[in-house]
Parts: structure tokens; C-alpha cells; sequence
């Protein structure tokens, strides 16, 4: 149903051709595609408005789209490179509180390193727990270290797949990802001794 | 306690399984019109922004090219001794009758 290339070609081509009322149909299509890619990457209040300036863009940025890719692919460069603009924008700005962990989230990192089996800590943790701890690393990290360790590490994306939605070179995303791993390292040991 | 790249491997696991879990939210029903209306207020894509993708094209593409031969003729002008002043000389002694119309017009 999502990759029907011939019928978004078509709707693309009316939309070109000045139809402005049949990008609703990609606007309908897609929109539950864009905001779960969406959801991940910028906090819950923003979403709809990053969700927003996707399609925008995507409206915008039509006539450039070549099909050498299906339009499912292209918007989500589009949906991953305006999350980026969106931590870029809001960086410096960003709320970082002191002592956001408890013992809870130190007993939950604890759990992860020492237990054998994955899938019993899948079982053990929390959701909250686990957002809470995702939010907390991320938060401390660059937009862009930001961007490659949810896209890497988090949604298991190989270095190529990540370059290609961000659009930057695949050494680049290479070097980002050892480094922001790294930082988490030191990170999340200085929290698991303090 | 020292956490090693197998242990924060660990971490992402357990931290990724979690983020793809999450649910997917509602879409609010006024959002998709909020959106259509900012997207009719642009207008129809048809022609003008034709033109600004050929620009793009070509343009840009040609700009390297474009600074790196004018890098060249700059470097060979110097090296060759070429001089304004010189050349203007040249052009009224070959030219006096066509030189006069020129600035008649204001254009030297």
C-alpha cells in the first residue's frame, strides 16, 4: 500500500503541473509514516509542527525530486534532515536538568551490563525507565552526534543507510558515531559510580 | 564500575528495542487542514520553480569552472604584462574615429 510508485508518480506529476489540492493525497498517504519518523527524533510537543515543515519542504522540494529513489525514501531524508534542523535551532536552548536520574535508572543500567540474557532485561525494564534514560544520554550529546546515535545505534541503521538520510558522507557519520559512543561511555560510567 | 564498548553495545540494545517500540502517535484530525492551507498559501509549483532548478543546475555547475579559468587569465595577465591604461592607448592610436564615438556615448 505505502510504495506504490506509479500512483505517487502520477499525483506527483498533477502537483507539478499546478494541482495544489492532490498533494493531499501524498499529504494522507504519508503523514503517519512521517510523524512516527518524527516522534523519535524531536520531543512529543514539537512534533506535529517538525511534521509540518516536512511536508512543506517535500512541497517545496518537488520539482527536484528525480524518482531515482521511491518518494517513501526521499521524505524520509526530508523527516530525518528536519529533525536535525530542529536540534540545531534548538541546542543551545535546550533544558538540561542536574539530577535528572535517580537510583532507579543507575539499578536499570546496572541490570543491562551484568544480566546474560537480553531478553530477560527487555522483560525487566520499564519503558518510562528506558526513555528516560534514551532522553538523558541523548540530551548531552551534539545535534549531530545526536542524529548518528539514534539512527546507528538506536535504529540499527548501518553507516551508509544514516549518511544517506542525513546526506553527509558515510566517514563523517563513521567518525561521529566511534566518537558519541565513546562520550557515552565515559558518560554513563561516571553515572553508574557516582 | 568501568563500562566497556561490549557493555554500551548492551546499553544501545536494550535502549533501541525500547525506542522502536514506541508507538506510533494520533495524528491530529486539523493538523492534515492546518497544513493544506499553509501549502495552498505557496501556491502552484507549475513553471517558476522550474526555473530556479535549471538555475541550479547549471549554474552552479559551471561556477568551479568559471573561477578557476578566471584564476588562470588573472595569473596570466600579470605574468604577461598586460595593462589597462596600455591597451586603451593602443585601441585610440589603431582606432581614433571609433574611440571618439565611444565616448560619445559615455561608454569610456
Amino acid at each position: 500500500m505505502y510504495n506504490d510508485p506509479i500512483a505517487d508518480a502520477e499525483i506527483i506529476h498533477q502537483v507539478l503541473e499546478g494541482d495544489v489540492n492532490a498533494f493531499e493525497h501524498l499529504l494522507t498517504k504519508y503523514k503517519g509514516y512521517v510523524f512516527k519518523i518524527v516522534n523519535k527524533h524531536v520531543p512529543a510537543s514539537q512534533a506535529e509542527e517538525t511534521a509540518q515543515d516536512v511536508f512543506i519542504k517535500a512541497y517545496q522540494s518537488l520539482p527536484s525530486f528525480k524518482h531515482k529513489s521511491s518518494f517513501r525514501q526521499w521524505l524520509a531524508k526530508i523527516a530525518v534532515r528536519t529533525c536535525y534542523d530542529y536540534w540545531r535551532k534548538h541546542y543551545k536552548s535546550r533544558e538540561l536538568p542536574m539530577s535528572s536520574l535517580t537510583e532507579k535508572h543507575r539499578d536499570w543500567l546496572e541490570n543491562i551490563i551484568s544480566d546474560q540474557s537480553e531478553q530477560s532485561f527487555n522483560e525487566k525494564s520499564t519503558q518510562k525507565e528506558t526513555r528516560e534514560m534514551i532522553d538523558y544520554a541523548l540530551d548531552r550529546l551534539s545535534p549531530e552526534d545526536r542524529m548518528v546515535v539514534e539512527l546507528i545505534y538506536l535504529e540499527g541503521m548501518s553507516g551508509k543507510e544514516a549518511a544517506d538520510l542525513l546526506g553527509w558522507s558515510v566517514a563523517n557519520v563513521k567518525v561521529r558515531s566511534f566518537r558519541s559512543r565513546k562520550k557515552l561511555q565515559k558518560l554513563l560510567s561516571e553515572l553508574i559510580e557516582s | 564500575m568501568k563500562i566497556t564498548k561490549q557493555n554500551i553495545l548492551k546499553i544501545f540494545r536494550a535502549m533501541g528495542t525500547a525506542y522502536q517500540k514506541e508507538d506510533a502517535p494520533e495524528v491530529n484530525e486539523f493538523w492534515q487542514m492546518k497544513v493544506m492551507s499553509q501549502i495552498r498559501t505557496l501556491g502552484p509549483l507549475n513553471g517558476k520553480t522550474g526555473y530556479i532548478d535549471l538555475c541550479d543546475r547549471f549554474v552552479w555547475r559551471f561556477a568551479a569552472v568559471a573561477s578557476f579559468a578566471a584564476i588562470i587569465l588573472s595569473v596570466y595577465a600579470l605574468q604577461s604584462g598586460f595593462s589597462l591604461e596600455s591597451e586603451l592607448a593602443k585601441m585610440y592610436i589603431e582606432n581614433p574615429v571609433g574611440f571618439n564615438v565611444l565616448e560619445s556615448f559615455e561608454i569610456l
